[in-house]
């Protein structure tokens, strides 16, 4: 059985602590803290409504695909402040899920950039909060390479997150094929 | 006591704490989602941020590990040992922690006694309320 170690980033309040919570097989870590007052003017929740809670460490959880194959999840938190967190996350993963929203496409800069440095193969997944823009609008926005796969979903479904994440081992089969041809 | 007073004693009360207790080189009150409330003077500004983000999270975790193994009655407290140094953090007032960086040789057993006693002391004032609701006051 392979274990491959995918980690989940994105921008604050995008979906991360959902997605990973809804396709684990097992309890999920959650490292979630109720946003304090002190969060005010530091951690923009007017575009998140609804939000009260914030993951201040990172979540966890497992799922198995088929019976050759098991992935463990690490969802990054999104703020700026735990972002000294993610190099341990990387560390061993072999692929990535960024969560975008489209109303807040530049928060998803970052997380592109970081995985850009390392190297590190990823899918796009766009949680549908509102219609918004099209996919093709949203690879343009994002300046993303033809060969990043780019999908919609819906992180409070389980179906829609085991999708996102079959992507991306596909993904990631490609391309170990690839480099071995 | 004005707001202004209050974070003067606390700061006051912060010193007090580093200066009675040796080998104690920080202290910091941090909110459960990661920001700093107040610290001693020693410790620079960006410091301070990363501190309070990190004990944030192993706080965090702790409650988690106590929800799986314990009686999930919440994060206890935690104690990380390194070379050049250690972090205790206990709970505070409600939505708090305050966390102690010492020197690696510093007594463990008398700095949490008196990180403890400062808490039980002042533990009301040492607290970070949650927001009212998501979007309120994020705007000016």
């Amino acid at each position: 059985m392979d274990a491959l170690k995918i980690v989940v980033v994105g921008g604050f309040g995008v979906g991360k602590t959902t997605l990973v919570g809804s396709v684990s097989e097992i309890r999920p870590l959650s490292t979630e803290e109720v946003m304090t007052q002190a969060s005010v003017g530091v951690d923009d929740a007017s575009r998140v409504r609804g939000k009260s809670t914030t993951t201040v460490a990172f979540d966890f959880g497992r799922i198995t695909l088929d019976a050759s194959r098991v992935l463990y999840l690490f969802g990054a938190p999104g703020q700026q402040r735990f972002w000294f967190v993610w190099d341990q996350l990387f560390a061993g993963s072999l692929g990535a899920v960024v969560l975008v929203d489209t109303r807040r496409m530049e928060d998803s800069w970052y997380s592109i950039d970081r995985l850009e440095h390392h190297r590190m193969p990823f899918v796009v997944a766009v949680n549908r909060f509102t219609d918004g823009p099209s996919l093709e609008a949203v690879r343009e926005a994002l300046a993303l390479a033809p060969d990043v796969p780019l999908i919609d979903c819906d992180a409070r479904k389980r179906s829609s997150g085991k999708h996102v994440l079959i992507t991306l081992v596909e993904h990631l089969t490609r391309l170990h094929e690839g480099s071995t041809q | 006591m004005s707001t202004t007073d209050i974070t003067q004693t606390l700061d006051w009360l912060l010193e007090n704490l580093r200066e009675k207790t040796p080998g104690i080189r920080h202290v910091l009150v941090l909110t459960r989602d990661g920001l700093k409330m107040c610290f001693t003077g020693g410790l620079e500004r960006d410091a301070a941020d990363q501190l309070a983000a990190l004990a944030a999270g192993i706080q965090s975790l702790s409650l988690s590990a106590s929800a799986e193994f314990g009686d999930g009655a919440g994060a206890g407290q935690a104690m990380v040992e390194f070379a050049g140094g250690m972090l205790l953090i206990v709970p505070a007032g409600e939505g708090a922690h305050l966390a102690v960086v010492a020197d690696e040789d510093g007594d463990v057993g008398l700095i949490a006694h008196n990180m403890n006693e400062l808490v039980e002391q002042i533990g009301t004032y040492l607290t970070a309320a949650p927001r009212q609701a998501a979007g309120i006051g994020d705007r000016p």
